[in-house]
């Protein structure tokens, strides 16, 4: 923990973009004030000072306040693991979605496949829209 | 008055895409800018930075002041 903060202390602080996934899955989790500054600063890049001049409080108090709720997100996060499932799921259907893809080429090799090659079309459908519903659009690369 | 590039960020819930847009620090989050300079897609892996070059230099010789996460993406794209 302490090294990571050092990291963020170097040259370039990049910002972790991946709190604004966490915002969008535990950001109601927040206060209202909480979310309004994280938003601002992750989804609209705005500076520490810049939100502290929007909401008339100090540099030093946005900062603490981003720090505070970045805290919460990863309690919540390590707690309930919506991301990590989330993402996990995701990756098992790809590499069966892939699997089913090989297994598609390998059928129409041989033309007395043919019906087996419909079943493993309709399988790759319904891994697609499984995929969709979990808001993951991946683009198809066949 | 201070000119900031910064990102924006468009696309729909856990699929973060950012707009690399040039702006008024002043001006409110609703999405007033100036000009657009490029995108940054996060949801592509690896992800998919598109800015361009040219009109991000002459912004930030005519003193525009990118955000350090715009800085780190412009150091990205040298490469």
């Amino acid at each position: 923990m302490a090294s990571e903060r050092l990291k963020k202390c170097g040259v370039i602080m990049a910002k972790n973009l991946q709190y604004g996934i966490m915002l969008d899955v535990y950001g109601s989790l927040l206060t209202q004030k909480q979310l309004e500054i994280m938003q601002l600063y992750y989804d609209d890049d705005l500076s520490l000072s810049e939100i502290g001049e929007q909401y008339g409080i100090s540099r030093q108090g946005v900062h603490d306040s981003i720090k505070h709720s970045e805290q919460a997100l990863d309690e919540f996060e390590h707690k309930l693991g919506i991301l990590a499932m989330h993402q996990q799921e995701t990756d098992a259907l790809l590499s069966i979605k892939r699997d089913a893809y090989e297994a598609l080429v390998q059928c129409r090799k041989v033309s007395f496949a043919k019906n087996i090659a419909d079943r493993i079309i309709k399988t790759l459908e319904n891994i697609d829209a499984r995929l969709a519903e979990l808001g993951e659009e991946q683009e198809d690369e066949n | 008055m201070a000119v900031k590039i910064r990102l924006r960020r468009l696309g729909a819930k856990k699929k973060p895409f950012y707009r690399v847009v040039v702006a008024d620090s002043r001006y409110p989050r609703d999405g007033r800018f100036i000009e657009e300079i490029g995108y940054y897609d996060a949801t592509k892996e690896p992800s998919v930075i598109n800015i361009d070059q040219e009109k991000a230099k002459s912004w930030i010789a005519n003193g525009a002041q990118p955000t350090d996460t715009v800085k780190a993406l412009l150091k990205r794209i040298e490469k």
